[in-house]
């Protein structure tokens, strides 16, 4: 497509490309240790660490982005001790990330936490009884069962982070290369630069359709059985 | 190709089920019976927000009846909505460009200037970066929000910029906002060192931010045109509210938000 030629568009798609999937990449090394806590213990207050890591799901983004300045920005909560650090992460790449997780990560987390609780205890007491630790426990039995749902939860938790508009136009600002995602580009072009606009946004509709068709086909596919490794 | 993307885009929206946005299609209907009432939609520059508000109030105290509903964003926004159907009466920009374009496509009637504006540099109260003066911004890195290129704020900028010989590529532009009031934020909320905004959103700002006027030969002087959309269906309260932008209690109330006076021609 003509639009697509254009650099902002190209530049804007390659940038979400790239915070996407660094944001992906934290919500699943750190999502999922936590998702498989909280599906396998019970302890007091769950239900209140569940809604905490649920919160950012039905938080509206703009309400998400002003949390995150005033916790993160130059005047922010921590904002002394990071300029300290001399970081200041707002107007960065950084900040792009931090929002892109923040209201994308409950989606995998849930996917996640429904995953592990699917998978059967009796297997997981035996990988124990057996002698495997925790740690090899988690890693060679309740994540290769749970893969099915980690993968969904991540297909959308990836989908939803690419989607981010509102916390980051207010967390990250807007610069070309830097900040100025596609959603962001698709707002910016809107009046001078149709073409891109719709360009990117084709690209958007085709990846969101493909994320989640295969989310549906990975689900009905390859129902979820014990596959020894 | 342009035509196949846009079909790929509406084909997907409606097979989604979010094609037409109730909201606005329903109301139109609604303003559009009554003559002796309904709902008047302004689309203004960010810029006018606290002058526009007030100025709704006064006109619905004058045309009892009728509500103004106003939609303000930046002027290239709203020309693009209006491009795309959303229904308004009434366009009032930061610059001739998009009215221009818009009565290029036979959207928009004849406009009339009804205010000038001019631009300032802000910093946040206690101006972290230390900035004296315009060129202090090349210095020691300063975080710059401006407008980006597509918005009159940031194509004023740029001629401000290019007045006084500074290459925009020497500064550190954190972010390109698109809408004055979003860059007046920033600075507001500490987050940026300085920003370029009209003098009326520095006035605006209040004590949150700090003035610092730009050599007088150097300045920009934006111009503000007001006009009907050629679709709508009241063309006489919108004529109304243009006589009220125009009349001398209007301009006194632009003139106390900082705008200055219609531009005599």
């Amino acid at each position: 497509m003509a639009g697509l030629r254009s650099e902002e568009a190209r530049e804007s798609l390659w940038l979400s490309l790239q915070t996407s999937l660094i944001s992906l990449a934290i919500m699943v090394v750190f999502g999922t240790p936590i998702a498989h806590l909280l599906a396998t213990r019970d302890f007091r207050g769950r239900t209140l660490v569940v809604t905490a890591f649920e919160l950012p799901l039905v938080l509206p983004p703009a309400v998400a982005g002003l949390g995150l300045l005033m916790a993160f920005g130059r005047r922010g909560l921590l904002g002394e001790e990071l300029n300290a650090l001399g970081l200041q992460i707002p107007f960065t790449k950084l900040a792009v990330v931090m929002a892109m997780t923040f209201v994308a990560s409950p989606l995998y987390v849930r996917q996640a936490i429904a995953a592990f609780e699917a998978v059967d205890r009796t297997l997981l007491d035996a990988s124990r009884t057996l002698g495997a630790g925790s740690g090899r426990t988690f890693w060679r039995v309740a994540v290769p069962l749970a893969r099915t749902g980690l993968g969904a939860g991540a297909a959308l938790g990836w989908a939803r982070a690419v989607g981010e508009f509102g916390a980051t136009i207010i967390f990250a600002g807007s610069l070309a290369g830097i900040t100025r995602t596609a959603p962001i580009e698709i707002y910016v072009g809107l009046a001078d630069n149709l073409d891109a606009g719709l360009a990117t946004a084709a690209v958007l509709i085709a990846a969101s359709a493909g994320v989640l068709l295969s989310v549906k086909l990975l689900s009905r596919g390859r129902p979820q059985r014990f596959t020894p490794i | 190709m342009r035509k196949l993307g846009l079909v790929a885009v509406a084909v997907a929206l409606v097979v989604a089920g979010c094609g037409g946005s109730s909201g606005s299609s329903s109301s139109s209907g609604g303003s559009s019976q009554a003559a002796s009432g309904g709902t008047l939609n302004v689309f203004a520059a960010a810029s006018l927000t606290n002058a526009f508000d007030a100025l709704g109030k006064t006109y619905e105290q004058q045309n009892p009846g009728w509500s103004v509903r106003l939609n303000y964003d930046g002027s290239d926004i709203l020309a693009a909505q209006i491009e795309q159907g959303v229904p308004a009466d009434v366009y009032a920009a930061a610059s001739t460009k998009y009215p221009e374009q818009l009565q290029g496509e036979n959207l928009l009637g004849d406009t009339t200037n009804f205010a000038t504006n001019t631009l300032v540099l802000i910093v946040p109260a206690d101006n972290p970066a230390n900035i004296k003066s315009v060129n202090d911004l090349t210095t020691d890195n300063a975080k710059v929000v401006i407008g980006d290129e597509s918005v009159p704020i940031g194509s004023y900028t740029r001629d401000v910029l290019d007045g006084l010989g500074i290459n925009i590529d020497d500064l550190n532009i954190v972010s390109q906002e698109q809408k004055v009031t979003d860059i007046s934020a920033k600075v507001s909320l500490g987050e940026a060192d300085a920003g370029f905004v009209y003098v009326t959103d520095a006035q605006a700002a209040g004590d949150k931010v700090k003035s610092i006027d730009l050599p007088a030969g150097a300045n920009a002087t934006a111009t503000y045109p007001i006009g009907i959309l050629t679709d709508s269906k009241n063309q006489e309260a919108a004529q109304r509210w243009i006589d009220l932008v125009m009349s001398s209690d209007g301009q006194q109330v632009l003139q106390s938000f900082g705008f200055g006076p219609a531009p005599s021609s």
